[in-house]
């Protein structure tokens, strides 16, 4: 040691010159060493050799990873170096202005070492896919290039927080929550489409700015799928450090990362929002973290926020939907997961309009809309006590509290209740109380104690009168229905919420089958809500409806078309998808009449618009594909619909399981389409079970298994099973007489086939009246070129031949269409 | 040479991220080993005798890391700690060999990326010295400098490793850095 100064001092005043800014030093040392030369000479050293770092030594850098030269000032390509703010799984990031007199930030990150020719090519390819992106949550790729054998790239430069920090920060409650995921999903959809993955989605990488913009940054270790669903990617070290508890295991375990990799990372994401912990937060060094996300179930978030710590309502609105969403995108196995970030939206926004999700185990959550609609459902024990929670603690609310208070109160109540309601499982505690029960209890404490706040008590009334519709009680519903409506009519209740409870009544008088009722209450919501800003889609929704409510009853076409048409206007002015829906109705109604050209192009574009924004296996393209079909076979082109069937088919057998009246209802269809192309054996074979099948899930007087037993009936006739044949058809006449009329055309329908079966089995002389009566009526009510006309036709001129009567039979033969 | 028990290791990191800290330190006694049989095969080989410390580093991580398809990629916290091990490995085995008549003496250097290039080699046991001096002017700074020397942790790994932020990691070390380098050189 060649120096008297203390080399402690003399180190302390060199770092705390170098924590201030460069142009300050000079003076900043000379002051601190004053009246000491040999310190003044040993920290101006130490600073020469950090400032010109490698410059002075020459030692101690090399071939380091990561440029520690403070590289602010250097240019690279228009832009100028201002300031270090971070770094990036590739590399350091700085704050840069454009030197071209462009008033434009950005942020500049320079990638890690250098770049072969090969990376070059890489680089490049990748930055290409980047700059497809463009999605306003998506950081926006400016520049790339390359300068001294590195890469860099200029990205929108995102002024906000991270988005759990921002979350907290202003209070965001869960729905505000969801839907910022929503916004994040969907950009990583968008990224996911131009086969770009992003592979590092957590909190610090998603930034919502001052205006509540969340934004998606770096995508710099995102990697083109390149057509493929998997990639390798040969340039990521690794060894590369990941984010710990935001990292999917495949990441951990180094295998191959897909989409379904951000959908974990989207799934933490979520998770972190709405419980406040990162998925196995417990482990809290990253080897427990390996160990925890490759061999362990992540705990439910309702668990996660149950916390003795925590708000307890919390928890509840977790439990079903939410937790259901968050476990399927955080499976272990990628392809359990969501397949897509899309659908994982797709579920985000339906738990946020209300609507069944599609995350609960295969078709529990399906079909429970439907099951809910048609049976009384049952479901366990605690619902009573929370039930009774939710009422006692509203009538404190009245008590105690400010209206405004009492008006939140409910609706986070109700926002509870509806979800504990539509998420119950159906098939588990099929015991204890039934949920009727409950709300009976509800509605006598309601006429109690209600009183100080009308406004809050219908708002209780409505929500009992929609899970009484729900629930298939519909007298009860209606009864609520009335004390909701007259409270919010008699205490000027707002637009919004007449509408809603005008909906509601309308759904009541629909699903009790009283369509031109119906129409009253939806016609007034119309009223309401147009020209209420905001309401737009849900105008449009109501004008659908009343167009099928006149579709359904019946001789009311052009009201009906005129109202789709309307809904039809208003989505396409909003460029809504949605519009597929109010088109789909109306190819059904066109269907009916038999304007099958124009009926197919409607339906076609209704199923391309519900494609956009629903998923593949989602009810409403499966009805309306099969609505589709069912079009077909009626425009006699039995072969074009046979393979949407079995499209429809299978995803109902996928999604629903075999044991589903849908499913078995597509089985009839599709069985009567083999009937429409002569394949009678096959179509016997198929709707027998199904027929079985749906009398045991709905009964023996539902539509679909008098559809079925009369398909099964005919093709059975046709294939030497002409006794079966017989006695189905038989029974099923008895049936369709009993519940739709005997001149409905469905009785119709049946009798002929009784009528054709008689002939087959040359039972002539009891076929021929039955024959003649059935073909007489369709002429009169569809026409002589109906398809079931034309059938009865075949069938008149088949019997005469079987009689030797060929003048007859070449009378009817006449009638047939070529 | 003492090799690593592959299941003895995932036994004790299971259980050490079940909770349990002695395996944590089980685990550092065996990586101690490992680290050290390689220094002192790698000292037998190499005729200059200068250890890369990352070398070592990272063969000792391949090891753990290619274990029973277990994966052990945390590269930041297992360097913080193979970087500790190493330092007390090279500096015992110099200290040996100090006093090891037969091996005459010869120092232990050291020579990495994060320290310097080529043929340069600096001497384990001033490095470990001056590091340890520094520790008391700046704890923080030593730290790094022993992280990115020993470990051969970039700075990024370093802020996860010492949860810091990389802006400061990154500061500290140019300061650090610089400090040893003169250091270094006027003792050179």
């Amino acid at each position: 040691m060649t120096t008297n100064v203390d080399r402690g001092r003399a180190y302390r005043a060199f770092a705390d010159a170098m924590e201030m800014e460069a142009s300050s030093r000079d003076a900043f040392v000379q002051a601190r060493c004053r009246n000491d030369a040999e310190l003044l000479r040993e920290v101006a050293a130490l600073l020469a050799a950090a400032e010109t770092d490698s410059g002075a030594t020459g030692l101690l850098l090399g071939g380091a990873q990561l440029p520690a030269r403070d590289l602010t000032g250097e240019e690279y390509g228009r832009f100028r170096l201002q300031e270090l703010i971070g770094s990036g799984g590739m590399g350091v990031v700085y704050r840069a202005v454009r030197t071209d007199g462009v008033p434009q930030t950005v942020a500049v990150k320079l990638l890690r070492g250098a770049i072969s020719a090969e990376g070059r090519a890489r680089f490049v390819g990748e930055a290409k896919l980047l700059a497809r992106l463009e999605h306003p949550a998506i950081a926006r790729l400016i520049d790339v290039g390359v300068k001294d054998g590195e890469g860099w790239l200029a990205v929108e430069l995102v002024r906000g927080r991270p988005i759990d920090e921002y979350c907290d920060l202003k209070h965001l409650d869960l729905r505000q929550r969801i839907a910022l995921l929503a916004i994040i999903a969907d950009a990583v959809a968008t990224a996911h489409r131009s086969l770009v993955v992003h592979r590092d989605i957590k909190p610090t990488n998603v930034l919502v700015d001052e205006d509540g913009h969340p934004k998606l940054i770096d995508f710099g270790i995102a990697s083109a799928l390149s057509g493929t669903d998997v990639a390798r990617d040969p340039t990521i070290d690794v060894r590369r450090l990941f984010t710990p508890n935001y990292a999917a295991p495949e990441q951990v375990k180094g295998e191959p990362v897909t989409v379904a990799t951000d959908v974990f990372g989207l799934g933490a994401l979520g998770y972190r929002l709405l419980t406040g912990l990162a998925p196995f937060a417990q482990a809290t060094s990253p080897v427990s973290y390996v160990l925890a996300v490759t061999q362990q179930d992540v705990e439910a978030p309702s668990r996660v926020a149950a916390a003795p710590d925590k708000d307890p309502r919390q928890s509840r609105r977790l439990r079903g939907d939410l937790d259901a969403i968050l476990l399927k995108a955080l499976e272990r196995d990628p392809a359990r997961r969501y397949s897509s970030a899309l659908e994982f939206q797709a579920d985000l926004h339906r738990y946020l309009d209300g609507l069944p999700v599609s995350a609960h185990t295969p078709s529990v959550a399906y079909r429970l809309a439907k099951f809910v609609r048609r049976r009384a459902l049952l479901v366990a024990f605690s619902v009573v006590l929370v039930l009774g929670l939710i009422v006692g603690s509203v009538i404190y609310g009245l008590q105690a509290s400010t209206i405004a208070q009492a008006r939140n109160a409910v609706a986070r109540r109700g926002e509870f209740l509806e979800h504990l309601l539509k998420s119950a499982d159906p098939t588990i505690g099929h015991k204890d109380i039934t949920v009727a029960q409950l709300l009976d209890t509800a509605v006598k404490q309601l006429a109690v104690n209600s009183g100080d706040e009308p406004l809050v008590t219908a708002s209780m009334y409505e929500l009992i009168a929609e899970t009484d519709s729900n629930l298939g009680r519909y007298a009860q519903g209606l009864a609520a229905n009335d004390h909701a409506l007259s409270l919010l009519r008699d205490h000027g209740g707002r637009s919004i919420d007449l509408a809603t409870a005008l909906g509601t009544r309308g759904d009541l008088l629909r699903n009790s089958g009283r369509y031109l009722e119906a129409v009253v209450p939806v016609r007034e919501a119309i009223q309401r809500l147009r020209g209420v800003r905001g309401q737009e889609e849900a105008l449009a929704e109501d004008y659908d409806q009343l167009g099928m409510d006149f579709a359904n009853a019946g001789s009311h076409e052009r009201e009906a078309e005129t109202a789709y048409r309307t809904a039809i206007n208003i989505y396409r002015s909003l460029s809504s998808a949605r519009v597929g829906h109010p088109l789909g109705s109306m190819a059904n109604l066109f269907a009916t009449e038999g304007r099958y050209q124009e009926s197919e192009s409607l339906e076609r574009e209704s199923l391309s618009k519900l494609q956009s924004f629903l998923p593949q296996d989602h009810p409403d393209i499966l009805s309306t594909q099969n609505n589709l079909a069912g079009m077909l076979v009626n425009d006699h082109r039995a072969v074009e619909a046979e393979p949407l069937f079995r499209d429809v088919l299978a995803s109902r057998l996928r999604v629903l399981g075999a044991d589903h009246p849908d499913t078995q209802f597509t089985a009839v269809s599709l069985a009567d389409d083999l009937s429409e192309q002569h394949r009678f054996a096959e179509a016997a074979t198929l709707a027998l079970p199904a027929a079985q099948m749906l009398e045991r899930l709905d009964g023996p007087d539902h539509a679909w298994t008098l559809y079925g037993w009369n398909v099964y009936g005919v093709a059975a006739c046709q294939s030497e099973q002409g006794t079966q044949g017989l006695a189905a058809l038989q029974r099923t006449a008895a049936g369709r007489e009993h519940k739709y009329g005997p001149a409905d055309w469905r009785s119709t329908s049946t009798r002929m086939a009784i009528g054709s079966c008689l002939a087959v089995l040359k039972r002539y002389a009891e076929a021929e009246p039955i024959l003649l009566q059935a073909v007489h009526d369709f002429e009169k009510s569809h026409g002589p070129t109906f398809h079931r006309t034309q059938a009865g036709y075949q069938s008149l001129r088949d019997l005469y031949v079987g009689l030797g009567r060929p003048d007859k039979a070449a009378v009817w033969a006449a009638k047939i269409l070529p | 040479m003492t090799e690593t028990d592959p299941s003895k290791t995932v036994a004790l990191l299971e259980r050490w991220s079940g909770g349990d800290a002695t395996a944590w330190d089980e685990l550092i006694t065996m990586l101690y080993q490992d680290i050290h049989s390689i220094a002192v095969r790698e000292l037998r080989h190499e005729r200059h005798l200068t250890i890369r410390p990352t070398a070592l580093v990272n063969e000792a991580y391949l090891r753990l890391a290619g274990l029973h398809d277990m994966r052990w990629q945390d590269r930041a916290h297992f360097l913080s700690m193979a970087a500790r091990v190493t330092r007390q490995a090279l500096v015992d085995e110099a200290r040996r060999r100090r006093a090891d008549k037969r091996d005459g003496g010869t120092p232990v250097t050291l020579s990495d990326a994060n320290l310097g290039s080529g043929d340069a080699g600096y001497d384990a046991l001033d490095v470990d010295a001056l590091l340890t001096e520094l520790e008391n002017y700046d704890e923080v700074a030593a730290q790094i400098v022993s992280l990115r020397v020993f470990g051969g942790l970039s700075i990024d790994e370093a802020a996860e490793a010492l949860s810091l932020s990389v802006a400061t990691v990154n500061r500290r070390w140019v300061t650090g850095k610089a400090w040893l380098a003169r250091e270094l050189l006027r003792d050179a």
